[in-house]
């Protein structure tokens, strides 16, 4: 007895060529992939800024005053006149030391105009990092 | 006689893999953000590794950019002070605003963009920087 085999079309009628499809889909995964651009992950530090600049806030008498230069910062209380000079490093020193006294006090930040906005951004950093929460930030007239 | 497969004869099954490339084009067709253009990628921000995470930011967030040049930007918009002012007064005194300015700009361009803020009546702003610097 004669078997009759079926013959399977590999291309049938109604069968879909997945070839062109494969080809278009690999083409989009690498646009996706060569335009994929990673996310930067972002910090952001409130500060608020008194209404009259040339005014200072009426907040306690030793309210601590930072002044921003282009080459060097300043620290001390508002007020006195006895501002010390000190680098990134001093300035993480002092806000430490002012961090382990209170966190809640008024820290006004004042920057040259000429000074790059990195260094404000450093100041910042470094008050967030200590937990003091409480920044105004002035200008210099 | 045993029935002989279809795949003994070395081709490859593309359905798994056609499977998995479809996986990948939906991951990235649902992860890729449309609103880049809105932000000035020559702007290098800053460095602030210890400050909060912005997480959740609220939709109402205007964005205010200075590049290194002093420029302020909302979008791709230059604005000068009294424009700014202006554009903020008609947002409203509760807008939140971010300053995102690049790390070399003079804080004097800052500054101006930042009492533009106050002068609108916008007391409480928030500086951006970049927590790592993978990008």
């Amino acid at each position: 007895m004669i078997r009759k085999r079926k013959r399977h079309k590999s291309d049938g009628e109604g069968e879909i060529s997945m070839t062109p499809m494969i080809d278009v889909v690999f083409q989009l995964l690498i646009f996706f992939i060569v335009t994929m651009e990673p996310i930067p992950v972002l910090s952001e530090m409130n500060v608020f800024r008194p209404q009259d600049s040339g005014i200072p806030p009426p907040e306690p008498p030793k309210m601590v005053r930072i002044m921003i230069f282009q080459d060097l910062y300043t620290i001390g209380i508002h007020g006195t006149g006895s501002d010390k000079r000190v680098n990134e490093n001093g300035m993480e020193v002092e806000l430490s030391r002012l961090a382990s006294i209170s966190r809640t006090q008024t820290i006004s930040i004042t920057s040259a105009p000429n000074a790059d906005h990195e260094r404000l951004i450093t100041v910042l950093n470094l008050c967030a990092g200590f937990g003091l929460q409480n920044i105004a930030l002035t200008s210099l007239q | 006689m045993a029935r002989r497969r279809q795949n003994d004869d070395g081709e490859v099954n593309m359905t798994p893999m056609i499977d998995v490339v479809f996986q990948l084009i939906i991951f990235f067709v649902v992860t890729i953000q449309l609103d880049k253009e809105s932000i000035n990628k020559e702007i290098k921000l800053a460095r602030a590794e210890k400050a909060q995470m912005v997480v959740d930011p609220d939709p109402r967030t205007v964005t205010v950019q200075v590049d290194k040049y002093g420029r302020i930007f909302i979008g791709s918009n230059v604005f000068n002070a009294g424009m700014l002012t202006s554009f903020l007064r008609q947002m409203g005194k509760e807008t939140p605003i971010v300053v995102r300015a690049d790390a070399t700009a003079k804080h004097g361009a800052v500054q101006r963009a930042v009492d533009a803020c106050v002068a609108a009546g916008i007391w409480k702003i928030t500086f951006v920087a970049k927590k790592n610097d993978d990008v």
